[in-house]
């Protein structure tokens, strides 16, 4: 043992074995991945206590007024899956809000204050032990939305209750709220005083207040006993006593928790990847370094073994001296992400509203990490298995290692283009060095590519902004189908070339006993575009995303059951597209499909030939039907601008990141590869040297191949992305609904990555080969 | 005759080792004519090659000048050495020292090419008639690898003397080779010799000394004794070598 020391000790201390670039490799890969899976770990037990804390249950029903029956309640009771249950009351603002004046296009809920609040402190480091009661006039808001709106306490809040008036509220406090606090989730929950509540549900009762604009509603919290699924329990619940079919809303606290963890969970799965082929790029830097190192010191093994090593002893010496590098690198790594952690936390905290310990998971990110160093060991095993081959005789008297090149590859030698015709022989008789260089640089090119489109993908600006809306309207209970009509004449009055479309849809709906959602309209042109099939003419076909397609198992051509309220219907499957609304879990209809299940239209859109005139216009439709709807402009971009800033600034961010690792991996990769290649080569550099070469045509030469390397790795790299990114992302983003991911590589996403590449190879390999300026050529001399 | 090329004055070449300095070349003064066959003999560690290294502008001399052409070797830029290696000097080394990846044609060619004054067509004609020359005709498209170490160092010096230096440096050249391709290498240089290209070889091989027309002998880092022979005849080579070797056994040989 001491004596396989004495060997590790001094492999070490002469550099044989990139000791040290494993070393920052591994760091590396234990800092890219322990930040992120030690804030998804942080994030999901933070939520879950926090859910617990607001005891949300398992299923969260909501009711309209009176729909949460006792024929409901009863079965609850009876049910033995259902552990528990509890109601809450909560005012539903079906109109828009308003945040220092400034329109907001998101429904809210106002609650009730009460004890379980948590409401973070001044310096947002955690929560006020108990929150402070509300006076009248004054709310609480969610963190998150507080963040993207960059409100401040004593900021007013205004919630429109008729067409003429609004309530009026100042923020007090910022809560952390764990069933939409997240600002990807288009809700938010406001707490107001008791005595405001019981004031607006008054009006409500007396009729002062529209119930077009604002009205009563129950939210059921079940708990299970986790027997059965949230969705087999609902479907259970829903034959024995309606639960399903008299409800607005339906969710269960797993995706509700999915929706908040959405980010963390896409960059963590993102990161596996990532790491996965980072892992690779480390192996195969280990076997090209073992191998190099047993090629450079043939003649040493031999010795070795001629004194009385055993083969074991040596293999042992190598497979310490790689174990103590990557436990080192390993603890780097971990160190180094602490700082990761808190940047990420407190970014994350922004957009999940959610508040984490910044702890780093050391246990699953060491088992992590021990768990590759284990596979790692494994393979220098099998690596160092040609040591046994080894005879001492044979290594001492030959010992020039036995190499012939296979000249089928060989380019002739050109004078126009000398040093070209170097680097192209070096490289074609050598290939199995460069492989490696290779492969790394083809995974980074893949995985830079996916990432930037990923993160284009992920830009709800652009996969939003395309439907141009100019204005919505609210059709109250008064609206029939008689009044579209006069509608269109006015609108035609207004804008040259006006259109509008009648939307209905209801958020859960039993299609062949599994819940989706469902939107009617009469514009399925203008919202959905089939990626298989065709869109529904006739009032018996519908459109499905594959999602649907996939857990109902049906597809074009099959006829599904719908059942809402007590009607049911028929419809034949005619085609397949994709949306992130309800993630994926819904289907689309014409209007006159709807009716046959009592579907009713509740919204219109409005599009104009000039949408500088929508102002103008919703204001002439809400003095003409003011009775029967309420219209607005569209200001989704300005309402929502602050929200997609943030996203765009959180994507670059990634950007960053991604860029600033790869590009230090590729620092300590070229480097460990050129430094052995310029061990391996240095003899022959002294020969050039000696034969006229300038220290310049050698070091020009020497990054020329790897240069050669990296565009050839970067082609390569490109093509895959073109053949897998788009499947691969499918299969990230399909948790928000996007099966058919489809953003076409842009130029950035290219020549970004590839310009980052081949710069890194060409700087780099030049920087390390200032190494030939110490050659001397008269290392050349032997006795 | 007798037209100096290179003159070295007051050479000393000192090596620091642990903060001990090994003075190994001492004051050398020497002329290196123009068409001789200079050989350098000494014992092993004497600073033979140290000379050779220094004299050609491989190494730096630690003091004293080195006159070629003019100009003082020894305050030469490296760029400027360089150039001097690619177009004044042509080196062969114990070792072979080729590229292990090229033929043993483009071996010879490809420092060539760097002169780019001269159309690599050339280049090729005249490595070819060497080849056949040197008779390792039929093994220029193989690898070193696949070589005897003869071939190798006649390929060696083959890519040496393309470029036409002025002096081709030779550092133990037959060292490594066996009996056989020993004299093959020898004649080789002895005929280029003859046909006017002066050599500069290090050596302690007896059989390689002979062929010499100038033998120096070098003892505690200066020169202690000179023979000037005439022009190597293989009929006369026992006679010329009892003669060196009555010689070197009065230098302490
Ligand atoms: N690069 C060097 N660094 C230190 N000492 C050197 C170096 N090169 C040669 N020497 C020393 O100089 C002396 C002469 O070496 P060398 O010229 O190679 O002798 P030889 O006559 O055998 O060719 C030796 O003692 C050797 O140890
Ligand atoms: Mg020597």
């Amino acid at each position: 043992m001491r004596s396989v020391m004495f060997l590790v000790r001094n492999n070490i201390k002469h550099k044989t074995g990139a000791f040290k670039g494993i070393i920052a490799l591994m760091a590396i890969i234990v800092f890219s991945f322990s930040g992120s899976v030690s804030n998804s770990k942080n994030l999901d037990r933070a939520l879950n206590a926090s859910l617990d804390h607001y005891k949300v249950g398992d299923i969260v029903m909501t009711y309209a007024e009176g729909k949460l029956t006792d024929n409901i309640k009863n079965g609850l009771d009876t049910n033995g899956h259902v552990s528990s249950w509890r109601t809450e009351q909560m005012l539903y603002v079906g109109m828009e809000y308003f945040l220092n004046g400034k329109n907001q296009n998101i429904d809210t809920r106002l609650f009730r204050e009460k004890d379980e609040i948590k409401l973070f402190n001044d310096d947002e480091t955690g929560f006020v032990d108990k929150a402070p009661k509300l006076s009248s006039g004054e709310v609480y808001v969610p963190y998150s939305l507080g963040k993207v709106e960059k409100l401040k306490k004593g900021d007013t809040l205004e919630i429109q209750t008729s067409p003429s008036t609004r309530e009026r509220f100042t923020v007090k406090g910022f809560t952390e709220e764990p069933l939409y606090g997240t600002s990807l989730v288009a809700y938010e929950i406001f707490f107001i005083s008791s005595e405001d509540y019981d004031r607006i549900a008054a009006g409500i009762d007396s009729g002062e207040v529209n119930t077009n604009y604002i009205y009563k509603t129950e939210m059921l919290h079940i708990f299970s006993d986790g027997e059965l699924k949230p969705f087999s329990l609902v479907k259970e619940l829903n034959d024995q006593c309606g639960l399903v079919d008299e409800s607005m809303l339906y969710v269960t606290r797993n995706e509700l928790a999915s929706y908040t963890e959405l980010y963390a969970d896409t960059g963590t799965s993102l990161l596996y990847i990532f790491v996965g082929l980072l892992a690779v790029v480390v192996v195969l830097m280990m076997l090209n370094s073992i191998n190099s190192t047993i090629e450079m010191q043939y003649v040493d093994l031999g010795i070795l073994k001629s004194q009385g090593f055993t083969v074991w002893q040596i293999r042992a010496a190598y497979m310490l001296q790689y174990i103590i590098a990557l436990l080192i690198g390993t603890v780097i790594g971990l160190i180094l992400s602490v700082p990761l952690l808190k940047v990420l936390g407190s970014m994350f905290r922004t957009v999940t509203g959610i508040h984490t310990d910044c702890s780093i998971d050391f246990l699953s990110c060491g088992l992590i990490a021990l768990g590759m160093i284990g596979v790692f060991t494994v393979i220098i095993l099998l690596t160092t298995r040609k040591l046994g081959r080894l005879s001492p005789v044979n290594a001492l008297n030959n010992a020039h290692r036995d190499v012939h090149f296979t000249g089928r590859l060989n380019a002739p030698m050109k004078q126009k283009a000398l040093s070209l015709s170097v680097s192209l022989r070096q490289l074609t008789s050598g290939m199995r060095h460069y492989i490696f260089i290779f492969v790394i640089t083809v995974i980074l090119m893949f995985f830079m590519t996916t990432v930037f489109n990923l993160c284009r993908g992920l830009n709800f600006r652009e996969i939003f902004g395309e439907v141009n809306t100019a204005g919505f309207a609210k059709l109250f209970n008064e609206f029939s189908d008689e009044d579209k009509p006069r509608i269109a004449e006015k609108l035609r009055e207004l804008d040259t070339e006006p259109e509008i479309y009648y939307v209905s849809y209801i958020d859960n709906i039993l299609a062949d006993d599994i819940l989706f959602g469902v939107t009617a309209t009469d514009g399925l042109e203008k919202y959905f575009k089939p990626i298989e099939g065709k869109l529904p003419e006739f009032d018996n076909e519908m459109i499905v995303t594959r999602i649907f397609s996939e857990e109902t198992g049906k597809g074009i051509g099959d006829s599904v059951t719908v059942s809402n309220e007590g009607k049911k219907a028929e419809y034949l499957i005619v085609g397949i597209y994709q949306t992130t609304s309800q993630a994926g879990r819904i289907f689309a209809m014409s209007l006159d499909a709807g009716k046959r299940i009592g579907m009713k239209p509740f919204q219109a859109n409005l599009f104009l030939s000039d949408n500088s005139k929508s102002e103008e216009v919703c204001k002439a439709l809400n003095e003409e039907f003011g009775g029967i709807l309420y219209s607005k402009p569209d200001d989704t971009e300005e309402s929502n601008g602050n929200l997609y800033d943030l996203i765009d600034a959180f994507l670059l961010i990634i950007i960053l990141v991604v860029v600033g690792v790869s590009s230090v991996f590729l620092l300590v990769a070229i480097s460990m590869i050129c430094r052995i290649t310029f061990l391996r080569e240095r003899t022959d550099i002294g020969i050039f040297k000696a034969t006229g070469f300038t220290t310049g045509n050698l070091r020009g030469m020497f990054s020329l191949r790897f240069l050669i390397i990296g565009i050839l790795g970067c082609i390569t790299g490109l093509v895959l992305s073109l053949c897998f990114t788009e499947k691969l992302l499918s299969q990230l983003m399909r948790i928000t609904g996007m099966t058919d991911f489809s953003a076409p590589l842009t130029v950035f996403d290219i020549l970004l990555p590839a310009g980052l590449i081949c710069g890194c190879f060409a700087g780099f390999s030049y920087m390390v080969s200032a190494m030939i300026k110490s050659v001397q050529t008269t290392e050349l001399i032997c006795e | 005759m007798n037209e100096a090329i290179l003159t070295a004055k007051k050479l000393c070449k000192s090596f620091a080792a642990n903060g001990v300095q090994n003075h190994v070349l001492t004051g050398i003064d020497l002329e290196v004519y123009k068409g001789d066959l200079t050989v350098v003999m000494g014992a092993s560690g004497s600073g033979k090659s140290t000379l050779l290294y220094s004299l050609s502008g491989m190494d730096r001399a630690t003091s004293g000048e080195v006159i070629y052409g003019g100009r003082d070797l020894v305050k030469l830029s490296e760029k400027e050495l360089t150039l001097l290696r690619r177009k004044d000097f042509g080196f062969v080394f114990q070792k072979m020292h080729l590229v292990s990846n090229m033929t043993m044609f483009e071996n010879v060619v490809v420092p060539a090419y760097l002169d780019k004054n001269i159309p690599a067509q050339e280049t090729d004609k005249t490595a070819l008639e060497l080849f056949k020359v040197m008779g390792i005709d039929e093994v220029k498209t193989h690898l070193p690898s696949q070589c005897s170490g003869g071939e190798q160092q006649r390929c060696a010096i083959i890519r040496a003397v393309i470029s036409k230096p002025a002096v081709l440096f030779a550092d133990e050249p037959t060292g490594a080779l066996n009996r056989r391709n020993t004299t093959e290498v020898l004649d080789l240089l002895t005929r280029l010799n003859r046909e006017g290209q002066s050599v500069f070889m290090v050596t302690h091989d007896i059989r390689a000394a002979i062929r010499g027309t100038r033998i120096i002998y070098i003892e505690d880092g200066n020169i202690s004794g000179e023979l000037t022979l005439p022009p190597f005849d293989p009929e006369s080579e026992k006679s010329r070598e009892t003669q060196v070797n009555s010689w070197l056994t009065s230098m302490h040989w």
